[in-house]
Order: structure tokens, then C-alpha cells, then sequence
């Protein structure tokens, strides 16, 4: 068993030379698992170079396990081989849905969030990790509307999900405090209710306000109430690696690792950090 | 589960018309606006996706052209696959269905070749110069993946390489060869008797076979080969 810090950065083109010139910046990396499906060339190339130095987390944007449609083997065998060659420390997704009848709108669209869509959910999870051979982690999304067909709590249909399908929780922070916002509820409280053993990452990012609602725009800095709340939850949950998500108007690398490092001081005197094992 | 979602899916293709009663109203601002989010995000993701992989003929058609053309094709021709790097490939196709100028058909068409090149999987060579000595008229090659033979009545080709000055087509004939040196695309402008041949050779062509039907210089032909060997263009004979 290895062990490695918990901080983190999204891998994105516009710093590949960084990281490969300079990876002690940060303890791991996280990257989309579909840009790296299908080609052989420079991001698969990257990538593996960055493997030899850096623990990788494969995070999906496309699994759709809240779809209709029947799971998409060849995405499956694919992701599969790319777990296969990575060997990441973490397989995640999204608790959403991004299409049906074969479109794909390349969105985390939100759930009905209801004891058929619970159900629904814990098969299709249950073949995904069948699949991989492995467990998967799946992340709250920020979400903009509510269907009328909602019987349970955003946090509660979280918890029941996770629970029920035997899987991990990626939290993202910000989109607590994003849904908070936009619908109404005490992110605090929601965050109680998470199930800190499924717990296994974090996720900041900054989002944009839009005056009625906060767009989870992925293109700024932290806010304040955000690390607030990501103080709360190192607290409540405890220690876990975190990442900053920036994926617009993405920065220098050199901002993008103050900001790591920030989150990293914010954590210093709270609950006793533990190190993440693989 | 599944009308809701048909509902969501038929709402984000007919936007703004669809009613939206199968959500709740919001606790504060416009619903609409809220809905807005997730049906204008398709286009302008899968628009600078498309981007990524033309580079060259946005420049080309200008900015409106280009909106247009880009925003019919990924109205039209709905995404099915679980990657936006496959977002451009039936883009040329859709062209020629829109009955565009052909010329814009031909760059599209040469943008896909180089992103394809991009993504291609790489063999490892088992070919060293030295190998030269071994390749008789009985040889055929093995050539990559990444490897692309291009001719078009536009220049292309040319174009593309100078596509970060202010790039014109022109009606001239070319010929070029695209392959991957490590991670990055090369384009290279050929003679035609040079194409030719290669075009030969990737087919299946022995090399006594490819020299019957296109007569090459001992010298073109030993140059051409080293820089199939030495750029691992081919990997193995």
C-alpha cells in the first residue's frame, strides 16, 4: 500500500507541461476519463507520463447512469481498458443523466429524485461495478431545476443511492452550496446527512452568480461561503484527497496550485489528517 | 422516470417552446431562464468542441458562415457518442448534403484526417535505417495508423500550415502527406510522383509493384524510404 496528500488538481491540456515539469506541485491528479477513451495520441501519451510520477483519479462525464437507455457496453469496455492501463485510485462519475435514445447532450442533467429513480440507479451501478471489477464513485451535481415527481431531498436520495448501490461519494462542495442557493435548503444540514464512510474525495470549484441563481461556471476562484463550507465538512467527514475543479478560463498553473494550497492550509488544525491509501 | 427525462429531452430540442409544468417552479426567478441553462449548454459545448478539430475553416468561412454551418450540423445531427471528440466526423458529409461550396467540403475533409492522425494509435517500429538493406522488390510496408495520403484541387494542406497568419485557399492542385512525429501532427507538401507511389505502397503494393507503375530516381526512392523509416511513418515490412 502506498500512501499519498490529499491535494489534487484537475489535469487539463493547458498544463500538461507544468505538471510534467513540476509534479511534486501537487500529490495527485484527477482527469476526464472520456478524453483519454479512443485516441492513442498526445493526451493518452500525457497522461502516462504523468501515471509514473502522480496517483490518477479517472473522473466520467458521460457514464449516464441516470439514463433510460440501456448502459453503452462499448463505453463500458472502454473505460474498462482505460481503468485497466491506468489504474487509478479512483473511477467517478456523475449522479445524473446525459441523454436518452441514444442522444448525447454532453450535460449532468438533473434526476427526478424518487424511489424509482433510487431503484433504477442501484441496478445500473450494480452493472458498472460488476463490469470494472471495482467500485465507483458518483458526485452531487448542481442542478438549476426540481421535477414536480421529487419525493426525496436532494441529500437524502444522495445517501439512499450510495447506500443502496454499495458505491462511493465523490462530494462536490460547491455544488452543495450551489443547490443550496438555487433550492433553497441549508447546506449545512445536508451535509450532516452524507455518509462519511462513502465519502472517498472532495471537489472545489468556483461558480458564477447570476443574480436569481448561482451557475456552477467552474471559472473562478473558491468562494468564501465554499470554503466554509469545505472547513465544515473536513470537520464532519474528515480528511479526504480534494481537488480544485477550473476548467474556463482556466489560469496560470502557478494560481491554480495557490488555490490548491489554500484549501490545504484551511484544513491545517482541523480534524487529524489522515493519509489516503491506495 | 422515463417520461420525465423524455419530457427534459423533448424540452432542451424544442427550446423555448416545450411547456416546462413537469418542473417545479422555482422558489425564486424565472424557470425558463433556469431551463435555458441546459438547453443553450449543447450547442455552445458541442460549437467549441467542433472547433477543436477545425481549426482552419472558422478562419475560412468567417465567423457568421462558420455559426451557421457549425450550429445547423450539431442541431441537426444530434451527438450519439459518449465523447465530443467525435463530435466533427460526419461534418464533411453533412457539407456536401448542405450543398456548400466544395472547396470548404475539402478542408473539413482535411481537418478530420489530421485530427484522426492526432488520435491515431501509434505501433512500436521495428525498423531501423539499417533495415534498407534488407527491403527487396518483394516487400510491402506497414504503415501507421496516423498515416494519411491527401489530394485535393485546393490547397489545403498549405493552408492549414499557415492558418495562424491570415490563411487564403487557393484553386492549386496539391498533394500532401500527413503523419504523427511523437505527439504531434506533421504535414508535409509531396510531388505528386511521390504520392503516387506512397499511395502504392500503403495500399499493399509490393515495392517492385509500386516502381512498375511509378517510375522513381534510385536516389528519390532511397530518400523516400529512409523518411518512412527514420519518422516511423512505416513500423514494419
Amino acid at each position: 500500500m502506498k500512501s499519498f496528500g490529499h491535494k489534487g488538481v484537475g489535469l487539463r491540456p493547458p498544463h500538461y507541461k507544468d505538471i510534467l515539469s513540476n509534479p511534486s506541485s501537487v500529490d495527485w491528479c484527477e482527469v476526464i476519463s472520456e478524453n483519454y477513451m479512443d485516441t492513442g495520441g498526445r493526451p493518452l501519451s500525457t497522461l502516462l507520463k504523468v501515471r509514473e510520477m502522480l496517483p490518477i483519479a479517472l473522473h466520467g462525464v458521460s457514464l449516464n447512469i441516470g439514463s433510460s437507455d440501456v448502459l453503452n457496453r462499448d463505453y463500458l469496455k472502454n473505460l474498462k481498458l482505460l481503468v485497466e492501463g491506468i489504474e487509478p485510485f479512483i473511477v467517478s462519475d456523475h449522479l445524473c443523466w446525459t441523454g436518452i435514445e441514444k442522444r448525447n447532450w454532453h450535460d449532468l442533467l438533473p434526476l427526478p429524485m424518487n424511489e424509482s429513480t433510487v431503484d433504477s440507479l442501484v441496478s445500473r451501478i450494480d452493472q458498472v461495478q460488476e463490469t470494472l471489477g471495482r467500485r465507483i464513485a458518483l458526485e452531487n451535481i448542481s442542478t438549476y431545476v426540481r421535477f414536480q415527481s421529487d419525493e426525496l431531498d436532494e441529500a437524502d436520495f444522495i445517501r439512499l443511492v450510495v447506500e443502496r448501490a454499495d458505491c462511493d461519494l465523490l462530494l462536490d462542495v460547491n455544488n452543495v452550496f450551489v443547490n443550496s442557493v438555487n433550492h433553497n435548503f441549508d447546506p449545512y444540514e445536508y451535509l450532516k446527512k452524507m455518509p462519511a464512510d462513502r465519502v472517498v474525495q472532495y471537489h472545489l470549484a468556483g461558480h458564477t452568480d447570476k443574480g436569481d441563481f448561482l451557475f456552477d461556471t467552474h471559472d473562478a476562484e473558491v468562494s468564501d461561503p465554499v470554503w466554509d463550507l469545505f472547513q465544515f465538512t473536513w470537520n464532519k467527514i474528515g480528511a479526504r484527497p480534494f481537488l480544485i475543479e477550473w476548467d474556463d478560463k482556466i489560469p496560470e498553473f502557478e494560481r491554480l496550485v495557490q488555490e490548491v494550497e489554500k484549501a490545504n492550509e484551511m484544513t491545517k488544525g482541523l480534524r487529524a489528517e489522515k493519509e489516503y491509501a491506495i | 422516470m422515463r417520461s420525465d427525462l423524455n419530457y427534459f429531452d423533448h424540452a432542451i430540442s424544442n427550446f423555448p417552446d416545450d411547456a416546462l409544468d413537469f418542473l417545479r417552479p422555482p422558489h425564486r426567478g424565472d424557470l425558463k431562464e433556469k431551463f435555458s441553462i441546459y438547453a443553450n449548454g449543447y450547442p455552445l459545448r458541442t460549437q467549441t468542441a467542433m472547433e477543436e478539430v477545425f481549426e482552419l475553416l472558422p478562419k475560412l468561412l468567417g465567423e457568421k458562415e462558420w455559426h451557421h454551418l457549425g450550429g445547423a450540423y450539431v442541431r441537426l445531427r444530434p451527438s450519439t457518442s459518449y465523447s465530443l471528440n467525435h463530435i466533427g466526423e460526419s461534418f464533411p458529409e453533412f457539407l456536401s448534403q448542405m450543398e456548400v461550396a466544395h472547396r470548404w467540403i475539402v478542408v473539413a475533409n482535411f481537418e478530420l484526417k489530421i485530427w484522426h492522425s492526432f488520435h491515431a494509435y501509434q505501433k512500436e517500429s521495428t525498423l531501423r535505417s539499417d533495415d534498407l538493406a534488407h527491403i527487396d522488390m518483394g516487400t510491402r510496408f506497414l504503415f501507421q495508423d496516423s498515416m494519411f495520403l491527401f489530394e485535393s484541387k485546393w490547397n489545403a494542406a498549405e493552408t492549414w500550415k499557415g492558418r495562424n497568419s491570415r490563411p487564403v485557399l487557393k484553386n492549386r492542385k496539391e498533394y500532401s502527406l500527413i503523419f504523427r512525429d511523437r505527439d504531434a501532427v506533421i504535414v508535409e507538401i509531396v510531388e505528386k510522383n511521390s504520392f503516387e507511389f506512397l499511395t502504392l505502397l500503403k495500399t499493399g503494393f509490393t515495392l517492385g509493384e509500386a516502381l512498375d507503375k511509378n517510375v522513381m530516381t534510385a536516389e528519390n526512392l532511397s530518400k523516400t524510404l529512409h523518411h518512412l523509416i527514420s519518422k516511423e511513418i512505416i513500423y514494419g515490412i
